[in-house]
């Protein structure tokens, strides 16, 4: 009885460590990763035509917020000022541990 | 029947080994938070003792009251025993009465099903103040201190137990996977 009390007042507790990471977010880290390992230099467009599974407003929301968290960062092209390519930002790696973390606490059960 | 009393003589035992450890550790360990004796500006017991009257209300009565008074025993060589039990009794009562009112007030559910982070961030904000509130009024009437230092002792007893109760959910919230995992639930 007291295990349900417990896991009730734990779920009420969880918004003070939640962890804020949207899924939109981990597919999108996703891609840019794999893209950069294979040292590709991406634009914003590129991202928009990569992912079929988000929206480009979604897309551009979600690389914005990270943006502003440092979490990516935009460079300008050398050959034209216009042109801006996404690069990893100062708390990016911090935010893949976040995901590795999250990722662990996940239990994942066979069906 | 006697297993019954048998699995709440077991209650009282781990809340007070698990309170009193709490209440060593920081008085050690943040000790440099310290207002004065009794008194600190990041109080984790505060949270911890909120936390089991939540989910044991009465029943955590007993572990608290014990687990104080042993931790003051242990460490405040100079209070009086009077003032110990008094204290001892404060910690262990107003957190269950704070969670009997609201519950009278919001039903939280026989299993706190209706529980939400607002109704702990406010509870845990009534019972910081009403307990510094008579924490302070102990110190003035029995004690004999000041009034100034009837509203130091109220502010920092407050800002403490607020701050510990804050951090020690954040805490507990962060490690919810683990207790959950290592409770099987």
């Amino acid at each position: 009885m007291s295990n349900t009390r417990i896991s009730n007042f734990l779920n009420a507790i969880a918004p003070l460590a939640e962890a804020k990471i949207d899924f939109e977010d981990v597919l999108i880290i996703a891609y840019l990763d794999m893209k950069w390992s294979q040292k590709s230099e991406l634009k914003v467009n590129n991202v928009i035509q990569g992912i079929k599974n988000l929206s480009p407003s979604t897309i551009h929301r979600r690389l914005k917020k990270m943006k502003q968290s440092e979490v990516l960062d935009y460079v300008n092209s050398k050959d034209d000022e216009r042109v801006k390519f996404i690069q990893k930002g100062k708390n990016y790696n911090k935010y893949l541990m976040e995901i590795d973390k999250l990722y662990d606490f996940t239990q994942f059960q066979k069906i | 029947m006697i297993s019954l009393n048998f699995r709440k003589y077991k209650l009282y035992l781990f809340i007070t080994v698990v309170y009193f450890t709490l209440y060593v550790l920081n008085n050690n360990f943040l000790s440099i938070f310290t207002y004065k004796e009794h008194i600190h500006f990041i109080y984790l017991p505060a949270g911890m003792r909120f936390f089991f009257a939540a989910i044991y209300k009465e029943d955590a009565w007993v572990g608290i009251f014990l687990g104080s008074f042993f931790a003051m025993v242990f460490l405040f060589e100079n209070t009086s025993i009077l003032s110990i039990i008094f204290y001892a009794t404060l910690s262990a009562t107003v957190p269950i009465l704070i969670i009997y009112t609201f519950n009278s007030l919001y039903p939280l559910g026989k299993q706190l099903e209706n529980l939400n982070l607002k109704l702990i961030v406010s509870m845990a904000f009534v019972y910081a103040f009403t307990y510094s509130f008579l924490y302070a009024l102990y110190g003035y009437y029995i004690l004999g201190t000041t009034l100034s230092n009837f509203y130091r002792d109220w502010i920092a007893t407050f800002i403490g137990d607020l701050t510990g109760s804050m951090i020690f959910l954040t805490i507990l919230a962060s490690q919810r996977h683990r207790i959950l995992k290592f409770l099987r639930i």
